[in-house]
């Protein structure tokens, strides 16, 4: 690797992408919550709310969460001058290093930000739930940054396999349990019924949930795949435009992988401003694992945004909300669908998607490891692989594009992995065209609301 | 401030997340927001509040709801009517 650029300032401001669309998202839809009680309890701060739906384009970044940010933020761009040349390309590649932080993903941009507002609502502690742990590491900081307790239910079987994320995130100040846990009045209940040792995000969550509504002081912080989640994470892409700009080079393509959204739409949405602005006509592209088609074979319908089937329904890319991702390794890319918002962009032709198997994306993750010295998060070794197939064709057509690409976590808590791929024992996981059906006979059957 | 137009709008800002078509004047200041009432989430209800800002002009202390609770409708018009009481006159439809 060689450093591009770590010149420049934190910015000032969050970019949301709402205020430049030319269209009307379609709006959420509540469901009947029988049994929820008569009083309603805010789980949410009104500031993300607020952030969620207003269309002013730039959103002052707060000078508190500024300050955290400086620890590691701007963080690095780099170009992978050992990866072009070992692949004989004319592309130049660049990517935003992501992984430079204690929680090692990009998620701490919103854990940060997420605290801070939830701090400044009177919220004591947070609770949360977490797959493959980076989520609950990124809370771990952003909560203990601002003075409050957390505690993370944290999926069986990666609480199981993972042990150091266990470990990292009682370093830095959190409670990790389980889930199921004997914690819960629902963790107890699975625990004594069996059949569900393992867990999964959605459980984990709904025993985050009951710990917030049952402790005083206490609120649930749910993690990415919200439009405030994405707008502080555009703090990625905001300081890649600069850093790109110091060196007076703009990308023709910006590639990220795709799980919930925030990653894709943190480094994205602020090129996609100038292009829905008419200044651009830069290449947004997403990648999502085989296993985990929610772009590329899912459908554009209202759906829940979690498996628990109690939530608010979006209109969204997805799989349906009973999808069970079969095992694989990027267990950030398992959710059945996206954001709304890359969900819209998707379904207007703005940006585009490709899936690919996972072997093949350890096959390029451990040659840019080998090559530029960075150890991929799975995750992350999908933006790698898409950037090397892009970088390949280009060689093909004897094109010179700059292709930009987020490296959005390291993967040295994902050892196992890398293990499993170099001992020949990792296995392609894909999902029949039956089994999506099936899964999306599922789908809440409603009548669509017209936008206005 | 009439509060009987305020009182329309917030109840409108509550119900806007529910497409299925809910009679605003069958709604009374007893009706639950929850279970047997609305059927609304708190992420629903937040929206809400957030309408009321962006249609009077101001901005909620995020410390002062999230204490707060609500459970019925008339429990949201009053905090509303607390906070924006005499502040402007409210005209336009409603």
């Amino acid at each position: 690797m060689s450093t591009a650029s770590q010149a420049g300032i934190t910015p000032s401001h969050w970019y949301n992408i709402i205020g430049d669309l030319p269209f009307e998202l379609p709006p959420d839809i509540a469901q009947d919550r029988q049994g929820a009680g008569g009083t309603v309890k805010f789980q949410v701060p009104l500031a993300l709310v607020r952030q969620s739906v207003g269309r002013e384009c730039d959103i002052a970044i707060p000078a508190p969460v500024r300050e955290r940010y400086n620890a590691w933020r701007p963080t690095p761009l780099l170009r992978a001058e050992r990866l072009e040349q070992a692949l004989g390309t004319t592309a130049r590649i660049y990517y935003k290093y992501e992984g430079n932080n204690v929680s090692g993903s990009h998620k701490l941009s919103t854990a940060i930000a997420q605290s801070y507002y939830y701090s400044m609502a009177g919220t004591r502690r947070l609770t949360t739930g977490t797959g493959a742990g980076q989520w609950g590491t990124a809370l771990a900081v952003g909560s203990r940054s601002f003075g409050m307790a957390c505690k993370v239910y944290m999926v069986g079987a990666s609480f199981r396999q993972k042990p150091y994320r266990k470990t990292i995130m009682e370093l830095l100040g959190a409670e990790v349990v389980a889930s199921p846990s004997g914690d819960t009045a629902s963790g107890a209940k699975s625990l004594r019924e069996g059949g569900m040792d393992s867990g999964n995000i959605a459980f984990a969550v709904t025993e985050a949930l009951e710990d917030a509504l049952s402790t005083e002081g206490t609120q649930l912080s749910v993690g990415s795949g919200e439009a405030y989640s994405i707008l502080h994470s555009t703090v990625i892409g905001l300081e890649a435009q600069n850093q790109l700009a110091s060196l007076g080079i703009a990308p023709d393509m910006v590639i990220a992988s795709l799980g919930a959204g925030s990653n894709f739409g943190g480094i994205a949405f602020p090129y996609l401003r100038d292009r829905l602005r008419g200044t651009s006509n830069v290449r947004c592209l997403t990648v999502e694992p085989e296993a985990c088609p929610k772009l590329t074979r899912g459908v554009y319908r209202y759906d829940y945004t979690d498996g628990s089937g109690i939530t608010p329904l979006q209109k969204m890319y997805t799989l349906g909300y009973r999808f069970r991702t079969a095992g694989m390794h990027a267990g950030g890319l398992r959710y059945h669908a996206c954001s709304k918002l890359i969900s819209a962009l998707y379904h207007r032709g703005l940006i585009e998607a490709v899936a690919y198997p996972q072997t093949d994306v350890f096959a390029s993750a451990t040659l840019f490891a080998r090559l530029e010295g960075i150890v991929p998060a799975p995750e992350a070794a999908h933006a790698v692989h898409a950037a090397i197939r892009e970088a390949e064709r280009a060689r093909d057509a004897g094109d010179s594009p700059v292709v930009l690409f987020c490296l959005s976590g390291h993967g040295m808590f994902d050892l196992a992995a890398y293990a499993e791929y170099l001992e020949g024992r990792m296995q392609d996981v894909s999902v029949t065209d039956a089994e999506i059906r099936a899964s999306l006979e599922a789908l809440p059957k409603i009548e669509e609301p017209e936008l206005v | 401030m009439d509060r009987l137009a305020l009182r329309r709008f917030t109840i409108r800002a509550l119900l806007a997340s529910k497409h299925d078509g809910v009679d605003i004047d069958a709604i009374g200041d007893d009706t639950q927001l929850g279970s047997g009432g609305l059927a609304m989430g708190s992420l629903a209800l937040l929206q809400a509040f957030v309408a009321v800002e962006n249609k009077f002009g101001i901005i909620f202390d995020d410390a002062a709801v999230a204490g707060a609770t609500f459970s019925t409708v008339g429990e949201v018009v009053n905090f509303v009517d607390s906070v924006i009481g005499k502040r402007q006159p409210i005209t336009g439809e409603f």
